[in-house]
């Protein structure tokens, strides 16, 4: 009997090409164990079936601090071409900062081995629109906070954007997250990348 | 004998490859004339929590702050951390120890027309964690009015703080115990 294949009204396979063009996928998670890494890091080539990535992550680190924050280096470019600005609330103050030239993106803030409680994390997502181009200078938006303490004071949330500044345009095949000093990232720490079409 | 469901000749359809398809509806809920919903028995196979909200409450006032709590915790336990603007003026708040966390806010009947609503983008990263404090991020806005300082652009964060442990439940509130009103939704997305 000949193999039956799923087909749409029209006659057209349902092949992983048309459900990859349905939305997003999940294209990989890590959650390092405790003690073992102090950086996470996809690399690719990620599909070219996607135009744009994601990562949705939870995370705090080892450092001997009550925070920290959550840095991501693109295609293992440690030169300093990475340019961010963020804004965040802390009690009743809005802040904001801004990082120029540096070797890699501010894109979170997160907890350290001083943060109150073993359970306070950090946790956030960015986006990088249009990730395989070739002839503009990626860039990212997203959205972070942790909770150090039960203080005043002790919240950090915020919006992070940056680009890569200088150096020749190409797509985005490595990325690379560590904390500001890197230490160990602790469990249940978890990044999830995802391709969106 | 077996049957395989394949895709075109030689793509083999696997629940891990149908699984890692995302997001995923868990639900939807369209609230009115009450001040509370759930989404409860949420899955717990899911990486992440996506909620997207678009409303309006009975309050007769300019609106509502809208409240997220996790696993059906009312104490006052939750904290969050609110950055805004408001025409040129950037200011930002905290709340300590309150009954739920804001995700946003809703106009009330003093908004100048019934169609103007609120809406709050709301993630919940790693949300089957253990051993963390569930929380979350959030993005949310609203314009009750055409007049200069009636619309704001918010980002929200904030936590459980006096108990670890998957969130199985997300019940959104008013936070002065007014009612949501028709056309008000919620939808619950889980990230594969």
């Amino acid at each position: 009997m000949p193999t039956a294949y799923p087909i749409a009204a029209d006659g057209t396979f349902v092949d992983t090409a048309f459900l990859n063009a349905l939305g997003s996928r999940n294209l990989g998670v890590v959650a390092p164990a405790s003690g073992t890494t102090a950086s996470v890091t996809f690399t690719g080539p990620f599909p070219s079936s996607y135009n744009h990535l994601m990562v949705v992550w939870k995370a705090r680190t080892a450092l001997a601090a009550a925070t920290d924050f959550l840095m991501c280096q693109v295609n293992n470019d440690t030169n300093s071409v990475h340019y961010w600005q963020e804004v965040h609330g802390t009690g009743a103050t809005a802040v904001s900062a801004e990082g120029l030239g540096q070797n890699a993106w501010r894109v979170g803030a997160i907890t350290g081995a001083s943060a109150a409680s073993g359970f306070d994390f950090g946790s956030g997502w960015l986006l990088i629109p249009n990730f395989r181009s070739t002839t503009l200078r990626h860039g990212f938006v997203g959205s972070s906070g942790e909770w150090s303490g039960t203080s005043t004071g002790n919240g950090f949330h915020g919006i992070f954007a940056g680009q890569i500044k200088l150096g020749v345009a190409a797509a985005v095949s490595i990325l690379k997250f560590t904390g500001l000093t890197p230490a160990n990232f602790t469990a249940p720490t978890t990044f999830t990348l995802y391709g969106l079409t | 004998m077996t049957k395989n469901l394949m895709f075109a000749p030689g793509e083999m359809a696997t629940t891990e490859f149908l699984n890692r398809m995302a997001p995923r509806l868990i639900g939807t809920n369209s609230p009115s004339g009450v001040a509370t919903l759930s989404f409860s028995s949420i899955p717990q196979t899911f990486k992440h929590l996506l909620l997207v909200g678009k409303g309006r409450v009975s309050s007769a006032t300019i609106g509502a702050g809208i409240g997220i709590r996790f696993n059906t915790v009312s104490t006052a336990n939750y904290h969050d951390q609110l950055l805004q603007g408001i025409v040129a003026t950037p200011s930002a708040q905290e709340a300590l120890l309150a009954t739920s966390a804001r995700i946003g806010f809703f106009p009330g009947t003093s908004a100048l027309s019934t169609a103007d609503d609120g809406w709050a983008y709301v993630l919940m990263p790693n949300y089957a964690a253990t051993t963390s404090f569930p929380s979350y991020v959030a993005l949310a806005g609203e314009h009750y009015n055409t007049t200069t300082g009636t619309g704001r652009a918010q980002h929200l964060g904030g936590q459980l703080q006096s108990a670890t442990g998957a969130i199985s439940t997300v019940t959104l509130l008013t936070q002065d115990a007014s009612n949501f009103v028709a056309d008000t939704r919620f939808d619950l997305w889980g990230l594969t």
